[in-house]
C-alpha cells in the first residue's frame, strides 16, 4: 500500500490519498495522470491491468486501486 | 428522410400513433420496421449496408459468447471488416486525393455514402468489443440486434449508443406517458428552434466568410470564427435534441451528447461535454486500449531505459493521447484539414496536460482562482480556445496563422460596418433574430446550469410554462429558416 | 378528466389557434399594391349578382376585357377570372368553382395557355390558388399544377409558405388585415398608361408546334363541362403582339373548335375590326392592352356575346342596374385618377418600380 500511496504522490502531490475517495470524480487524476498510474503500476507490480477495467469506480480511491491490483494477482 | 421535413413530422407523428395502440410487445419490431423504411426512404440499396453491418458483428458475437477463451482473432475479422467498409467507403476519395496529388492523376469514386454509417458502425464495434470482453452477452434475436444498430431517429446524428444500456430501452414495453411526450416533444421543439433558426440561418453567412479568407478578413475573421462555433453547435446539438426527443416520445431515453459544453473551464473539461458519446466511446476504446497495448509499454520502458523514469511514464499517454484524436479528425471529415484539427487539439490537450501541476500550485497559491470573475474568464478562454482550434478544420494550415496575425492587427481598428456585410445575405432581421436567439440559448446555459432557478422554472403554473413552449413554437414556425423563403421580387409580376 | 380542467384547456387551445390564424393572416400576402392580381380571384366571392357571361384565363383575359363597358354598352353581366399565368388546368378547376355559385349562359376562354401546360414560377401558382375558396376543385387544381418542391400542406396553411415575411411587414398588412380594398372591376385589371408598340422580339421558329397531350385534354374537360351545364363555350385569342402565337397553334385551335362546333375569335386577326390602336391601346408596348385598348375589345365581343341566347340586354333590371352604377362609378374614379397621375408624371404611382 504504501509503495502505491508512494506513486500516487509522485503524480500528484496535492491530494490526501489515504482518505480522499473521489480521485477521479473531482480531478485529482486528469485521464492523463490515470494512464501513466497504470503504466507505472504495470511496471511496479507486474500486473496487467486490461482497459476495461480502467473505470473511475476502479480509480476513486487508493484503496480501490489497491482491490484492483491484489485482484489481478499484484504483489503489493 | 431529413429531420427537417414535412415527411419526417408525418412519418413519425403517424410512427407514434401505431407504436401507442398496437400490442406493446410488438412495439420494437415495429421500430425495426418504421427504422428500415426511414432509412430506405435514401433508396433502399442504402440498406445494405447496415444490414451488412448487423448480419456481421450479430454472427460474430454470437461465436465470441459461445468460446470460453473468445477468439482475438475472430474480434478482429469484425473490426477490420466493419471498420473496412467505413473506411473505403468514406476514405476512398481522400487516399485517391492524396494520390493524385503525388502522381498528377486525376482518380475519383462517386459513391453516395449511406447515412449515418459512421454512427452505427462506431456504435456496434463498441458492442462487438464489450462482448469480446465479456460485459454482457451477445445479444440471441437477430431482429433485435438490428433494431439496435438502426434505430432510426439516431441514425442522422448519433448519439453513439451502448448496447447494455439501450437494450431496456428498445425492448422494454412503453406505455404512453404525457409527461414523458410532452418532454419529449419540447425537446424537440428546441432542437429545431437551434437548427431552423440559428443554424440554418448562421450557416450561409459563415460558409461564405470561411470560403474566402482573402475578401474576409480583419473582424470578419472573428465573426466567422465565432458564427462557426455557434452554427456547429446549434446544428449538430439541435440534431441531436429532436433525435433524443424522439426517442423519449417512443418512451426510449438515449445518451446525451452534449452537457452545456461551453461551461467548461478547461479544454479537457470541453470535450468531456461536447459530442459526448463519441469521445466516451474514444477514450474508452481507444484511448486506454493505445495506453496499456504492449507497443505503449514497450516503447515506455525503452524512454525509461533511455531519457529516465518521467519520459518512461508519459510515453503511453502521448501515444495513447495521438491515436485518439488523429481518430477524431478523421472521424470528423475526410480531410487533411481535419487531421490538422485533430493534431492541434491533441497538442493543446498535451501541452496543458503537462502543466496540470503549475496550475495546481498556480491555483492553490493565488485565492482569487477561486473567484467567480477567474472562472468566467477560464470559461470564454475555453471558448475562444475552442473557437480558435476550429480553423483548422475550415482554413488551409497556414492560412489559420496567417488569419490570427490579420485579425490581432484589426482588433484596434476593424470594423464590420462596410460593403461585405452585405455579401453574406443576411438582412438586419436575420441579425436580430440569430443575436436574440443565441442570448436565448446562453441564458437557458446558465439557468439550467443554476439548480435553484431550473427548479424553480420546473415549478411554474401550468400556463406558464405552456406559453413558453408556444412562444418558442411560434418562433420557429415564423422565424425558422425552411420552405423557399420570400422575396418580394419574386411577387413582382414580370408581365408575361 | 375533471370538468375543471376542461375549460381552461379548450380556452387555451382555443387562444392558441386563434393567434396562430391571425399570425398567419398577418404574413399572408395582401397583393394591394404593386402586385394587385393576387386579389383577383379572391374578389369573386364578393360578388352578390349573377353573370350571364364569365371569361377564363390568363392576364390575356383580365387586362383585356371590361365588364364594365359591357355593361353598359350592351346590358351584359360578366366577370373575369383570371390570373397570372394562369394555367388551363386551373382555368378548369376555377370553372368548376364557379359552377358552385351561378351557371353562366357563356363562357369566354382565352387559348393562349395551351401552349404553356407547366407552372414556370410558383409565385404564379400561389397567386391563382391562394385566392380559391376550399372545396375538391382547389384541392385537385393544387394537386395538378403544383411545381417541384411545393406541398399540399404549405396550401393548406400558408403560413408555412409565407412565415419568411415577418422581415418585411408593411402597413398594408395591417390596413387590410380584416378586409380588402376592391381592386380590380369584375376581375378586369385596369391600366390607364399608354406605351407604344415598340421593338419586339423576333419570333423564332419552333421545332414542334403541338400542344402537350395533358393541355389537350383539360380543353376537353372544360368543354364537357360547359356542355354538361348547357354553357356556350366561346374560344378567344387576345391581341397580344408578344409572345408570338403562332399560325400552327392558331390552325389547330381552329380546327378543334370546327370539330366541336365553337366559336374561336383571334383578335390578332380581328384587330383592324377592333380598331385598336397599338400606338395607343396598350401600356406594355403591346403585350397587353391599357383600358382604352380593353373598353374597344369589350365593344367588339358586346356583339358576339349578345347573339347567344340567354344573354341578355338587362339594364332594364333596377337591382343589376343599382349594383352596376356602383361597379361603374368606382371605375371612372379610377381611371380618371389614373388618367390625371399619367398626363402628370408619365407612370402610375402605384406600379412604378425604379428601374
Amino acid at each position: 500500500m504504501d509503495e502505491l500511496i508512494e506513486l500516487l504522490e509522485e503524480i500528484n502531490p496535492e491530494a490526501e490519498y489515504r482518505t480522499c475517495e473521489t480521485l477521479i470524480d473531482d480531478g485529482f487524476l486528469t485521464s492523463f495522470e490515470l494512464v501513466m498510474l497504470v503504466t507505472q503500476i504495470q511496471q511496479t507490480f507486474g500486473v496487467t491491468i486490461p482497459p476495461t477495467r480502467i473505470i473511475p469506480e476502479n480509480f476513486n480511491s487508493a484503496e480501490s486501486i489497491y482491490n484492483l491490483i491484489r485482484e489481478l494477482g499484484g504483489d503489493c | 428522410m431529413l429531420l427537417v421535413s414535412y415527411k419526417f413530422a408525418a412519418f413519425f407523428a403517424g410512427l407514434a400513433v401505431v407504436y401507442y395502440s398496437i400490442p406493446r410487445r410488438y412495439q420494437w419490431v415495429l421500430l425495426l420496421a418504421a427504422s428500415y423504411l426511414f432509412y430506405a426512404g435514401g433508396g433502399p440499396v442504402y440498406l445494405l449496408y447496415p444490414m451488412a453491418t448487423t448480419l456481421s458483428v450479430w454472427l460474430i458475437a454470437r461465436r465470441l459468447s459461445a468460446m470460453e477463451r473468445p477468439s482475438k482473432r475472430l474480434l478482429l475479422l469484425g473490426l477490420l471488416l466493419n471498420f473496412g467498409i467505413l473506411a473505403v467507403l468514406k476514405y476512398t476519395n481522400f487516399a485517391l486525393g492524396n494520390l493524385n496529388r503525388l502522381a498528377g492523376t486525376d482518380y475519383s469514386v462517386s459513391w453516395v455514402l449511406p447515412l449515418g454509417i459512421s454512427y452505427y458502425t462506431f456504435q456496434s464495434m463498441g458492442y462487438l468489443i464489450d462482448v469480446y470482453h465479456g460485459k454482457y452477452k451477445a445479444e440471441p434475436n437477430l431482429a433485435r440486434f438490428a433494431l439496435f444498430v438502426s434505430f432510426f431517429p439516431q441514425m442522422t446524428a448519433g448519439p453513439i449508443n451502448r448496447f447494455d444500456a439501450m437494450k431496456q430501452e428498445l425492448f422494454a414495453e412503453h406505455r404512453p406517458d404525457s409527461v414523458r411526450i410532452w418532454t419529449g416533444a419540447q425537446r424537440m421543439l428546441t432542437g429545431y428552434f437551434k437548427k431552423l433558426v440559428i443554424a440554418d440561418r448562421i450557416g450561409p453567412a459563415v460558409s461564405a466568410i470561411i470560403a474566402s479568407p482573402e475578401v474576409f478578413d480583419g473582424p470578419y475573421v472573428l465573426l466567422g470564427m465565432l458564427g462557426y462555433t455557434v452554427w456547429m453547435y446549434a446544428d449538430f446539438a439541435g440534431g441531436i435534441d429532436i433525435v433524443i426527443g424522439a426517442a423519449q416520445i417512443l418512451g426510449i431515453r438515449m445518451t446525451e451528447n452534449f452537457d452545456r459544453p461551453f461551461a467548461s473551464r478547461s479544454l479537457a473539461e470541453f470535450w468531456r461535454r461536447w459530442h459526448m458519446s463519441l469521445m466516451q466511446w474514444l477514450r474508452e476504446y481507444i484511448f486506454f486500449p493505445a495506453a496499456s497495448s504492449r507497443f505503449s509499454q514497450k516503447t515506455a520502458a525503452l524512454f525509461q531505459k533511455w531519457f529516465g523514469k518521467k519520459c518512461g511514464r508519459k510515453a503511453p499517454v502521448y501515444i495513447a493521447n495521438l491515436t485518439v484524436w488523429l481518430i477524431a479528425g478523421i472521424w470528423h471529415g475526410a480531410s487533411w484539414n481535419f487531421v490538422v484539427w485533430g493534431l492541434a487539439n491533441c497538442v493543446v490537450m498535451l501541452i496543458s496536460a503537462e502543466l496540470t501541476g503549475v496550475y495546481r500550485k498556480f491555483r492553490k497559491r493565488f485565492a482569487f482562482t477561486g473567484r467567480k470573475w477567474y472562472r468566467c474568464f477560464e470559461v470564454v478562454r475555453t471558448f475562444l480556445l475552442f473557437c480558435w482550434l476550429e480553423m483548422f478544420e475550415y482554413y488551409p494550415f497556414m492560412t489559420v496563422f496567417a488569419m490570427t496575425a490579420n485579425l490581432a492587427a484589426s482588433l484596434a481598428s476593424g470594423s464590420l460596418a462596410d460593403g461585405r456585410l452585405q455579401l453574406l445575405g443576411l438582412e438586419r432581421a436575420d441579425w436580430l433574430a440569430l443575436l436574440i436567439s443565441v442570448l436565448l440559448l446562453v441564458l437557458s446555459g446558465i439557468l439550467t446550469g443554476e439548480k435553484r432557478i431550473s427548479a424553480r422554472i420546473r415549478r411554474s403554473p401550468a400556463w406558464m410554462q405552456y406559453a413558453a413552449v408556444f412562444g418558442l413554437f411560434l418562433a420557429v414556425l415564423i422565424t425558422g429558416v425552411y420552405g423557399r423563403g420570400y422575396e418580394a421580387s419574386q411577387f413582382i409580376y414580370n408581365q408575361f | 378528466m375533471k370538468a375543471k380542467w376542461k375549460i381552461p384547456l379548450i380556452l387555451t387551445a382555443a387562444a392558441s389557434l386563434l393567434l396562430l390564424a391571425g399570425l398567419q393572416r398577418l404574413l399572408v400576402p395582401k397583393y394591394m399594391g404593386k402586385v394587385v392580381e393576387g386579389s383577383f380571384i379572391e374578389e369573386y366571392y364578393k360578388e352578390d349578382t349573377p353573370h350571364d357571361v364569365i371569361f377564363l384565363g390568363d392576364c390575356e383575359v383580365y387586362e383585356n376585357i371590361s365588364p364594365v363597358t359591357l355593361w353598359r354598352e350592351y346590358g351584359i353581366t360578366s366577370y373575369i377570372r383570371g390570373s397570372a399565368q394562369q394555367l388551363i388546368a386551373q382555368s378548369y378547376y376555377l370553372l368548376e368553382d364557379t359552377l358552385r355559385y351561378e351557371t353562366p349562359k357563356a363562357v369566354v376562354f382565352n387559348v393562349s395557355a395551351m401552349q404553356q401546360y407547366e407552372q414556370e414560377n410558383e409565385t404564379y401558382n400561389r397567386m391563382t390558388l391562394d385566392g380559391m375558396r376550399w372545396s375538391s376543385s382547389k384541392w385537385n387544381a393544387i394537386r395538378e399544377t403544383m411545381t417541384d418542391g411545393e406541398h399540399m400542406l404549405e396550401y393548406l396553411f400558408p403560413i408555412l409558405r409565407f412565415h419568411d415575411r415577418w422581415k418585411e411587414l408593411e402597413s398594408d398588412d395591417l390596413r387590410y388585415f380584416f378586409t380588402k380594398k376592391q381592386v380590380s372591376h369584375n376581375g378586369y385589371y385596369m391600366r390607364a398608361d399608354v406605351r407604344p408598340v415598340g421593338n419586339l422580339p423576333v419570333e423564332r421558329r419552333r421545332r414542334d408546334y403541338s400542344f402537350d397531350d395533358r393541355a389537350w385534354e383539360y380543353l376537353d374537360r372544360i368543354r364537357l363541362l360547359c356542355e354538361q351545364n348547357g354553357i356556350c363555350l366561346i374560344l378567344m385569342k387576345a391581341p397580344s403582339l408578344y409572345p408570338a402565337w403562332y399560325e400552327q397553334w392558331d390552325a389547330q385551335i381552329r380546327e378543334y373548335a370546327q370539330e366541336h362546333g365553337l366559336q374561336y375569335q383571334n383578335c390578332i386577326e380581328a384587330a383592324d375590326e377592333i380598331q385598336i390602336d397599338f400606338t395607343q391601346d396598350t401600356y406594355d408596348g403591346g403585350l397587353h392592352m391599357n383600358v382604352y385598348g380593353a373598353e374597344k375589345m369589350s365593344r367588339y365581343w358586346g356583339k358576339i356575346l349578345s347573339e347567344i341566347p340567354g344573354v341578355e340586354d338587362r339594364r332594364t333590371d333596377e337591382k343589376l342596374a343599382a349594383v352596376w352604377n356602383a361597379k361603374g362609378e368606382y371605375y371612372d374614379a379610377m381611371k380618371a385618377q389614373q388618367e390625371q397621375e399619367f398626363a402628370q408624371f408619365g407612370y402610375l404611382v402605384q406600379f412604378y418600380t425604379e428601374e
